[in-house]
């Protein structure tokens, strides 16, 4: 999650972009690998899936 | 063992703690049933009663939930709310925080002085420029010994509840903001500041300025501070603890029954489930059989009998189409809480199962269907379950 945040970032400033277009990025890439992993989740990685939400959603924050 | 006590909590998470503690202040006997870590030991240290990015008007506690909270030791509940920074770049609000946490609401005047240091995930100009302008990055001595370097969060901040190591980082701090020829209002450090109590305000005595942490990882400095203060609060109680896997729990003679693993069981007069949701360990997903075999997607994982899992206010139904549940339901966050965050035991507003479960039973934290997995939250929901635990009349389970 804070190689997602900071990738977004970088890239928001190699382009100019404000800070909240970089959290912007960074939640599109997570939740799109989120979307990819869950139909084939199970009961351990769905633990994970809720701990990758919790931590993303105090440190980043979930809504853009 | 077989001992016949008011409460007994199963969990021993922010929201068991809150209950065993308040129903020990009201005199009833308690015993706590505990078991590995789960979600609380994984706290950044912030404190949110809901979505922090929506408008706060306060976290609006009640008294009495304040009351444990402070007894609690260690947090602290500022009249509008902190801004807290995180290790992923961004200032964020939240109700309350870890008292080892570096709170910038109120630092207007001067610039807040990042420490560069050696940490594993510690950029102090990357997240100096991310924080914004008044953030700025200055060459600090924080770690003392090269092993330091690689150490675990939780294992560099026990080495700062040392008095004597803590005033030489106070002295290197001290040289680093002389040395950077600029004023500061405050210091930012890596997740770093004591385990067996925060130790932000004894180092900003020190140096002068506050001083304090950013948020870290899950399983970091942050949730083993709030074991520590779990278990201080509940020994200088009237609580009894016992380790061990609880299996089920279920109307007996009267009373409540708990089955314990090895074959004991602890009878309660009431009993407060705490045990987690998906994260916790107190819901489990169970991968989802096809038409016409297919059950719930999830289930308890203490056998309850009675007692239903529920989201969205409607008890869960077993997914009618081939494919089961979709992704999008369960598992990220949109515009609602997914699947994975809102399953849980519907309860009246004292924590008490509702929905046809068994009186005297309650449910606090994450277990709670609908309630959003926040630490403030479940502390004061656990506050709520215990309080209304140790107020129901002994005349036994089944007889409300």
């Amino acid at each position: 999650m804070r190689c997602a945040a900071r990738c977004g970032q970088i890239i928001a400033e190699e382009q100019d972009l404000p800070p909240s277009q970089a959290r912007a990025l960074a939640l599109d890439f997570l939740e799109r690998q989120a979307r990819a992993r869950v139909v084939a989740m199970g009961p351990v990685q769905a633990r994970q899936e809720v701990l990758s939400l919790a931590h993303a959603r105090a440190s980043l924050g979930l809504r853009r | 063992m077989s001992a016949m006590v008011d409460v007994a909590v199963v969990g021993a998470g922010v929201a068991g703690t809150a209950a065993a503690a308040a129903a020990s202040a009201l005199g009833a006997s308690v015993i706590v049933v505990e078991d590995a870590g789960g979600a609380s030991s994984m706290g950044t240290g912030a404190l949110d009663a809901g979505d922090w990015q929506l408008a706060h008007a306060g976290a609006g506690l009640e008294d009495d939930v304040r009351h444990v909270l402070e007894a609690l030791g260690g947090y602290v509940l500022p009249a509008h709310g902190a801004r807290l920074l995180t290790t992923a770049g961004v200032v964020r609000h939240a109700d309350g925080h870890d008292a080892a946490l570096l709170d910038v609401a109120n630092v207007r005047a001067a610039g807040v002085a990042v420490a560069r240091c050696p940490r594993p995930g510690w950029d102090a100009d990357a997240l100096a420029h991310a924080w914004g302008p008044t953030f700025t990055a200055i060459d600090a001595t924080v770690v003392r010994k090269t092993d330091e370097r690689a150490l675990p969060d939780v294992d560099f901040a026990l080495r700062h509840d040392d008095p004597e190591r803590l005033g030489w980082l106070a002295d290197r701090l001290k040289e680093a903001l002389a040395a950077s020829g600029s004023r500061f209002a405050a210091v930012v450090l890596p997740p770093s500041l004591g385990v067996d109590a925060p130790r932000a305000a004894d180092l900003s005595g020190r140096v002068g300025v506050p001083c304090g942490e950013a948020t870290g990882l899950p399983g970091g400095a942050a949730g083993a501070r709030f074991e520590r203060a779990r278990d201080r609060l509940l020994s200088s109680g009237r609580v009894r603890r016992v380790r061990g896997r609880a299996l089920g729990v279920a109307p007996h003679a009267g009373h409540w029954s708990i089955a314990l693993e090895g074959g004991a069981s602890i009878e309660a007069i009431a009993v407060v489930l705490a045990t987690g949701g998906l994260l916790g360990g107190g819901i489990e997903y169970v991968a989802q059989a096809l038409p016409p075999q297919a059950t719930a997607p999830f289930r308890l994982t203490l056998q309850c009998p009675g007692v239903e899992l529920a989201a969205a206010g409607r008890v869960l139904d077993v997914p009618s189409s081939l494919f089961g549940l979709p992704g999008e339901a369960l598992a990220w966050h949109n515009e609602d809480e997914p699947l994975l965050e809102r399953i849980g035991v519907r309860t009246d507003a004292t924590g008490r199962v509702a929905g046809g479960g068994p009186p005297g039973l309650f449910a606090a934290g994450d277990l709670v269907a609908d309630a959003a997995r926040t630490w403030l939250r479940a502390f004061a929901s656990g506050v709520r379950a215990g309080t209304a635990a140790a107020r129901r009349p002994a005349h036994g389970a089944g007889a409300d």
